[in-house]
């Protein structure tokens, strides 16, 4: 904790002296983007950015988990169906999501309805390849064990791989948030939105307001580095036992 | 046929291993081959065996003997290529109630305390929870881990880990127990009082039929009645050995007995050869 505060500390003067002397265009220094904040939390227009950008775009994130995580677990447990589908799952990974934005303009229009899809098709591959990985990385032998006290494949799903996949469901649902955020500022300053944050964003960028768009911009990575915070809390108290696990062993032969 | 002959017999089994290509040389990563290639490894051939009712068997022989396979066909996780595996007179056509399983990297559930490990078998088959871990504690006492019941595997050391192993096997009352180098994972010092610990086991258990396999002759000696050795690959049944004494005998003591030694010698020699076979 106090190795952290000193990083912190140390950002600041870094960024302090680089700000020392700066012209109306060079680096604003932390008080002015403090005082820009200031004003933009007392208008209410902070506010209000937040509250249109990150609805749509936690809505996003939290379907994308919702299909995401069932169907790389269907596609783990059934071998068949994850060769059909893991290909394209690659494919829409590296998509070029900036190309593809003006489609989705045309066909979702700049309001909720782009900003959830956006985070849905952003987000999806990432949460979906982790949990194929992680219930195909099952150890052979926890399945055995199953198996050898005469366990159905269901409860063998829900007894062995389910409980096996949790880690794997907070790392990809940690992703998920991240890839969001990502997500929310490419998409807010593609989308040409009329509100949100990247309207902010643009908005002070026009009006050469720079500590407004620092202050914007520190204000989305306080949201990320919040939000995977306290996704690893709750892994922590939801799968204790991960704390202090090594790689599963695989079959042995004599 | 009223009573089978033996509680497991084991007629001709042959199995082969295909795997898909091969890349065990250094060139071989380098230079892979343009089509894939099935390769076939004969693992066991033509095994026979009989293990009577309450015998304890051991099979001991060189790394990649097919012990192991012969043990997972026992147990129905995997199937022979040919001839049949048969335990109290039926083929064996998956795993059944009356064999319980050790493994060799314990195979414990990471996210189960150690009561929920021990009574995984009876919550499959939906016995009631007060039910199961009532059994589960009986067996958990008698492997030694009284107050663990609620300790994750990972905060046990591999001894520990095991006797959970140990316990979860014994909840479920099986007829028969298989064990794959159940102490395999283990330092020497904890291997040995495993040993022990799993002779007062068995004995606190009564008489169930045990087959299992292992690379350690003194182990093979003192809980085997009898040791297979087998030939080194493709395995096959090289010699039967008994073992002369009798279980309440089989201490600290007997380990520094002559015959003990000529015993453990006389397996070394049959091991070694077949090791050597296979390394030339």
């Amino acid at each position: 904790m106090i190795a952290r505060l000193a990083t912190l500390g140390a950002l600041i003067a870094v960024w302090w002296y680089a700000s020392l002397g700066a012209g109306p265009l060079g680096v604003p220094g932390p008080i002015e983007v403090i005082g820009a904040l200031g004003r933009l939390v007392a208008s209410g227009r902070l506010a209000t950015a937040l509250t249109v950008t990150l609805g749509s775009f936690a809505a996003g994130g939290a379907l994308a988990v919702l299909v995401g995580v069932p169907l790389g677990i269907l596609m783990g447990v059934r071998r068949s169906i994850g060769l059909a589908i893991d290909p394209f799952m690659t494919a829409l990974y590296v998509m070029p999501f900036s190309a593809v934005i003006p489609l989705f303009v045309l066909w979702f229009g700049i309001d909720e309805l782009v900003r959830l899809v956006f985070t849905f098709t952003f987000t999806l591959p990432q949460v979906v390849i982790v949990c194929y990985q992680g219930a195909k990385s099952t150890p052979t032998t926890l399945v055995e064990v199953a198996k050898t006290y005469l366990a159905s494949e269901r409860q063998i799903v829900w007894k062995v791989i389910i409980p096996y996949e949790v880690p794997f469901i907070f790392t990809s649902i940690g992703l998920g948030v991240g890839l969001a955020i990502q997500a929310m500022v490419v998409g807010e300053l593609l989308i040409q939105s009329v509100r949100g944050l990247g309207y902010l964003l643009q908005f002070a960028v026009a009006s050469f307001d720079l500590a407004t768009v620092l202050g914007v911009i520190l204000v989305i990575m306080l949201l990320g580095a919040g939000a995977v915070s306290v996704m690893q809390r709750i892994e922590m108290s939801v799968a204790p036992w991960r704390e202090g696990m090594s790689a599963g062993g695989g079959g042995s032969d004599g | 046929m009223a009573e089978p002959a033996a509680k497991i017999v084991v007629d001709g089994v042959t199995k082969i291993y295909r795997t898909r290509k091969r890349r065990d040389s250094f060139l071989g990563r380098f230079l892979p081959d343009l089509r894939p290639k099935i390769m076939e490894l004969k693992a066991v051939d033509n095994v026979s065996l009989e293990i009577a009712s309450g015998d304890f068997v051991a099979i001991i022989g060189p790394s990649r003997c097919g012990k192991t396979t012969v043990l997972r066909m026992m147990d129905g996780l995997i199937f022979p290529d040919s001839g049949q595996v048969l335990v109290n007179g039926t083929p064996v056509t998956g795993p059944r109630a009356e064999c319980g399983f050790i493994f060799q990297d314990f195979g414990l559930y990471p996210w189960r305390t150690v009561i929920d490990n021990v009574a995984f078998g009876p919550e499959l088959h939906g016995v009631p929870k007060n039910v199961r871990y009532e059994l589960a504690r009986k067996h958990i006492n008698l492997v030694g881990l009284k107050g663990f019941e609620s300790a994750f595997p990972h905060q046990l050391s591999g001894g520990m880990q095991q006797r959970v192993g140990i316990a979860r096997m014994l909840a479920s009352e099986p007829e028969i127990m298989l064990m794959d180098e159940p102490f395999g994972a283990l330092d020497a010092l904890t291997r040995r009082t495993m040993q022990f610990e799993l002779i007062r086991i068995l004995a606190a258990e009564g008489s169930a039929t045990s087959v299992f396999v292992t690379h350690d002759l003194d182990e093979a000696i003192l809980l085997g009645d009898k040791v297979v050795i087998m030939s080194a690959w493709p395995g096959r049944v090289k010699e039967i050995v008994p073992v002369p004494f009798p279980r309440a005998e089989r201490g600290e003591a007997l380990l520094e007995s002559k015959l003990f030694a000529e015993l453990r010698h006389h397996l070394w020699v049959g091991v070694h050869e077949e090791q050597l076979a296979s390394e030339a």
